[in-house]
C-alpha cells in the first residue's frame, strides 16, 4: 500500500514537475505557436544581421532621417551638396563630402596697350603691336590703330591696317585715306578692326600697317600708328 | 505433542510474496516515472505560446536565420543606429529620388548643366559664342542700302559690333559728302545705332576712306531677327554723285 502511495505522489508530483521545468532544448519550432514571439519576448538586440532575412528592411521599416552621411557610402551615393559658387562662377564638380569645385563663367581678356607710335615706311608692312593669346580658346579681337599723317599739300595718303590671327591665318583688313589739305595740316584717323579668330595652338594677334601715297613723285608722308589689341576669349568662332 | 506457537526460523526470514496491489502499484510507479520523463522532453505542437515564453526569452540564438522578415520588422522601427556604416550605396538608393555620387567633372570653361541619375554630368560652355561676317565692297546706289546682315539667334543677347569702312571718290571739287550707317536688329525692338563720316573733296580729287565704328547691345533678339548694317549717302552740292563704297563686317558676341 504504501508503495502504491509513492507511485500516485510520484506521478502527481512528475507531472507537476514536467509542468513546471522543461529541460534545455526541448521547444522547438512545432512547440512554438504561430505568433508566439512577441515584442517582448525577444531579448534585446537579438535581431542582427544573421536573422534579418534579405530584402526584409523595407521603406516603411526606416525610421525618417535615419540614413544619414555615417550611413552613406559615399563614394557611390552623393553627400548633400553644400556651398555655393560666387557670382560669375558655375559648379564643375562636386566632392564625395559634397563640397564644390567651380569654374569662372566669364570669358578671359588678353590685351596689349598701345606701345609708342610706329613710323610707317611706304610700301613696307610694319608691326605695331602683337599680343600671344594663352589657351587654345578662339578669342574675338579688337584693334583700334590710331593713324597720324603729316604730308604735303594735295598729297593722297593711304594707310592699311590688318588684324591677323597667326597661326589660324584668318586676317581683316580696312584702310584710311585722306587727302591732305591745302594748308598741309596734320589729319589723324582710326582704323577699327574686328576679328573673330577660331583656337589654334600658339595663337597670336598682331596688328600690321602699310602706306603708300600719290603722287609717286611726292615726298613721302610721315605716317605713324599705334594700337592696342584687346582678346576676349569665346565658345566658338561661326 | 506438538506446539503450533513454533516458528521455522528459515520460513520467518523468507520475504512475503508480492501481492497482486504491490506489482500493480510498482507498475503504475514506472509509469509515472517514465511517463514525466517523456512529458518533459515531448511537448506537444504548439503548446508553448506566447504566456510560456519568459520576457527576452527569445534571444539571438534562438532566432532561425533570416527569421526576421519584413512583416515581422515594426514600422519605423530602423533607426540610424541600427544601420551600419556606409550600408546605404548604390545599390540600395532609389536612383530616381536619391543622387548617387556626382564622379565627373567639367574642364575649364564649362559648367555642369545637368546631372544623371547615375552620377555623370553633362557641361554647358561657359564662354560667349561669337559670330563673325565680313561683306563684300557694295556700292552705294540708293538713298538706304543693306550692306551686311547677319540673323541672330533666338531669345539670346548679344553685343553687335560693326565697322563700316566707306571709300569716296568724287568728282567735284569742294563738294560734301556725308555717309550715314546705321547698326539696327530688324523684328527687334526698333533698337540701333548710327553713325556718319563727312569728306570734303579735295582739290586735287584724291580717294579717300574711314570707318564707322558701331557698337549695338541687344537683349532676347526675337525669333527671325537680324543685324543689319544699312548705309546711304547725300551730297552736297549735288551736282555730281560721287563714288561710294562700302564694306563692311558685323561681328556680334553673346552676352
Amino acid at each position: 500500500m504504501a508503495v502504491a502511495l509513492l507511485a500516485l505522489f510520484t506521478a502527481f508530483g512528475g507531472i507537476g514537475w514536467a509542468a513546471t521545468q522543461l529541460p534545455a532544448g526541448s521547444v522547438g519550432t512545432t512547440q512554438l505557436r504561430n505568433g508566439s514571439v512577441t515584442n517582448r519576448k525577444i531579448a534585446g538586440s537579438a535581431v542582427s544581421n544573421r536573422n534579418l532575412a534579405s530584402r526584409s528592411v523595407g521603406r516603411r521599416n526606416i525610421r525618417r532621417g535615419a540614413v544619414g552621411l555615417f550611413q552613406i557610402d559615399s563614394r557611390t551615393v552623393q553627400a548633400r551638396i553644400r556651398g555655393t559658387c560666387p557670382p560669375t562662377t558655375a559648379i564643375s564638380s562636386v566632392a564625395a563630402t559634397g563640397g564644390l569645385a567651380c569654374n569662372s563663367t566669364l570669358p578671359q581678356e588678353i590685351g596689349a596697350e598701345p606701345g609708342a607710335p610706329v613710323m610707317l615706311t611706304p610700301g613696307r608692312v610694319s608691326t605695331v603691336a602683337a599680343v600671344r593669346l594663352a589657351g587654345s580658346s578662339p578669342f574675338l579681337l579688337f584693334a583700334d590703330p590710331q593713324v597720324t599723317i603729316n604730308g604735303g599739300a594735295g598729297e593722297g595718303v593711304r594707310v592699311d591696317c590688318t588684324l591677323s590671327a597667326t597661326t589660324t591665318r584668318t586676317s581683316r583688313t580696312h584702310n584710311l585715306r585722306v587727302e591732305i589739305g591745302q594748308g598741309g595740316q596734320t589729319l589723324s584717323g582710326a582704323i577699327p578692326l574686328v576679328l573673330a579668330a577660331p583656337a589654334g595652338s600658339d595663337l597670336a594677334a598682331t596688328v600690321s600697317c602699310t602706306d603708300s601715297f600719290s603722287p609717286p613723285t611726292a615726298a613721302a608722308p610721315g605716317v605713324t600708328v599705334q594700337s592696342a589689341i584687346n582678346a576676349i576669349q569665346i565658345q566658338s568662332a561661326s | 505433542m506438538r506446539s503450533r506457537s513454533k516458528v521455522h526460523p528459515d520460513r520467518r526470514r523468507r520475504a512475503p510474496r508480492p501481492t497482486a496491489s504491490l506489482v500493480v502499484a510498482l507498475i503504475a510507479l514506472l509509469v509515472a516515472l517514465a511517463g514525466t520523463g517523456w512529458a518533459a522532453s515531448r511537448l506537444s505542437p504548439n503548446s508553448v505560446g506566447t504566456k510560456q515564453l519568459r520576457d527576452a526569452a527569445v534571444t539571438s540564438h534562438k532566432l532561425a536565420r533570416s527569421a526576421v522578415g519584413h512583416r515581422q520588422l515594426k514600422a519605423h522601427s530602423v533607426g540610424s543606429g541600427k544601420l551600419r556604416r556606409a550600408a546605404i550605396g548604390g545599390a540600395q538608393v532609389d536612383v530616381n529620388q536619391v543622387q548617387t555620387r556626382v564622379t565627373r567633372t567639367c574642364s575649364v570653361a564649362r559648367a555642369i548643366g545637368s546631372v544623371t541619375p547615375a552620377g555623370g554630368v553633362d557641361c554647358n560652355a561657359t564662354l560667349p559664342q561669337a559670330y563673325d561676317r565680313g561683306s563684300s565692297t557694295i556700292r552705294l546706289t540708293a538713298a538706304r542700302q543693306l550692306i551686311a546682315g547677319k540673323r541672330l539667334a533666338s531669345g539670346t543677347s548679344f553685343l553687335l559690333i560693326a565697322y563700316p569702312e566707306v571709300t569716296v571718290k568724287g568728282s567735284v571739287r569742294g563738294q560734301d559728302v556725308e555717309v550715314g550707317c546705321t547698326l539696327a536688329v530688324i523684328r527687334g525692338n526698333g533698337a540701333a545705332r548710327t553713325g556718319t563720316l563727312r569728306f570734303e573733296i579735295g582739290h586735287h580729287l584724291r580717294t579717300q576712306a574711314a570707318t564707322i565704328p558701331l557698337v549695338l547691345a541687344v537683349t532676347g533678339a526675337p525669333a527671325g531677327s537680324s543685324a543689319e548694317v544699312r548705309c546711304g549717302d547725300s551730297v552736297t552740292p549735288s551736282t555730281a554723285a560721287p563714288k561710294v563704297s562700302i564694306k563692311t563686317t558685323v561681328d556680334a558676341i553673346q552676352t
